[in-house]
C-alpha cells in the first residue's frame, strides 16, 4: 500500500491509462458478471433483425464502458485508501466486439476543504482504437484524514 | 440463448440461480408507458443481495481489472481494508439481482433500452458479508429529439 498526499497532487496530472481489448466473449462474461442478459449484448442472430441501435451487431454493456473508465480511478485510489465518492458518466457510442478501448484520466480539479474532506475531481475519457470518443466521466475522490 | 451459451461463464451461486433467458418473464417487465409517477414512494427490490467474495472477484475479472484488492482475498485481508474491495461499478450486479424480473423498476431490462449514462454516489465501499437491500423510485422520464439515431449508446 502506498500513500498519496493531497498536497502532492497537481491539477493536470495524468493517471495510469487502462486498455481493454474486447470480444464477444467479453460481452458474454460481463452479462454473467452483471446479470444483465439483454440480447442486444449477447444474441448475434437477434440483433441482425431487431437492430435496436440501428446496427446489426451486438454492442457492449454501457456499464462495462463505465467500469473500464472507473478502473482508472480505482487503480489509483484504492491502494492509497482514497474513497471514490461520486461518478457521473455519459455514454456516447457503444463498444463493438474487436475494438480496443483506452481509458484515460486527468486530475481536473483540486478542492481544499479540511482534513478528511479534501477531494479531487478526475476527468475520464474512453476512446476506441481510432480515437473515437465512446464515453466521458467525472469522478470525485476524497482523501482521508 | 440460455444456459448452454453461458454455461462456461457461470460459476457463482447467484449466476447459477439467475435465469439467463432474458425474455422468460418479459410480459411482466414494466414498459415506458407503465412507469407510474403518481406512485413515487420508494419500494424494495424483489430480493436482497448477500455480498460474497466470488461475486466481487468475478466482477473484477469480467472487466479485466487485476487489482489485487478486488481479486486476491489473502492480499486484501492483509491490507488496511481487511478484505476484498469491490470494483466501483459493482453496484450494477446488485441492482440487476435485486430488481429481478417481476419487481418494480424492471424496465431496466427492456430490450433496446439505452443507457445514456449514470450518476453514482458511494457513501462507503461495499464489504463482503453485507446483505444489501435496494429501494427505487421513478425519478424522471424525458424524450429527446434525435435520441434514436444510429450509434446512440444503449
Amino acid at each position: 500500500m502506498k500513500t498519496i498526499a493531497f498536497d502532492s497532487i497537481v491539477v493536470g496530472d495524468a493517471l495510469e491509462p487502462v486498455v481493454r481489448s474486447v470480444t464477444q466473449e467479453t460481452f458474454w462474461k460481463f452479462s454473467a458478471a452483471s446479470l444483465d442478459y439483454n440480447p442486444v449484448h449477447n444474441d448475434l442472430e437477434w440483433v441482425k433483425t431487431a437492430q435496436p441501435f440501428g446496427i446489426d451487431q451486438t454492442v457492449g454493456h454501457g456499464m462495462m464502458t463505465i467500469a473500464f473508465m472507473m478502473s482508472v480511478v480505482s487503480n489509483w485510489a484504492y491502494p492509497s485508501m482514497l474513497m471514490i465518492r461520486k461518478s457521473e458518466s455519459k455514454l456516447i457510442f457503444p463498444v463493438l466486439a474487436g475494438w480496443t478501448v483506452t481509458c484515460t484520466g486527468i486530475i481536473a480539479e483540486k478542492h481544499l476543504i479540511c482534513p478528511g474532506k479534501n477531494f479531487v475531481v478526475i476527468d475520464l475519457e474512453a476512446k476506441n482504437q481510432d480515437g473515437q470518443l465512446l464515453g466521458v466521466c467525472k469522478a470525485e475522490v476524497v482523501f482521508p484524514d | 440463448m440460455g444456459k448452454d451459451l453461458f454455461s462456461k461463464y457461470i460459476t457463482t451461486e447467484k449466476q447459477k440461480q439467475f435465469d439467463t433467458n432474458f425474455f422468460k418473464d418479459a410480459q411482466s417487465y414494466e414498459v415506458w408507458d407503465e412507469i407510474d409517477f403518481s406512485n413515487i414512494e420508494e419500494v424494495d427490490g424483489e430480493q436482497t443481495f448477500e455480498i460474497k467474495a466470488e461475486d466481487v472477484k468475478y466482477f473484477a475479472e469480467a472487466v479485466m481489472d487485476d487489482n489485487p484488492l478486488m481479486r486476491d482475498e489473502s492480499y486484501a485481508k492483509n491490507s488496511p481494508y481487511g478484505g476484498l474491495v469491490p470494483h466501483p461499478v459493482f453496484a450494477t450486479t446488485i441492482i440487476f439481482w435485486c430488481i429481478g424480473t417481476k419487481g418494480r423498476g424492471n424496465w431496466i431490462r427492456t430490450p433496446g433500452a439505452r443507457n445514456p449514462g449514470q450518476y453514482m454516489e458511494l457513501y462507503e465501499n461495499f464489504r463482503i458479508g453485507e446483505v444489501i437491500h435496494i429501494k427505487m423510485k421513478p425519478f424522471d422520464r424525458y424524450i429527446k429529439i434525435r435520441r434514436f439515431l444510429q450509434g446512440m449508446h444503449p
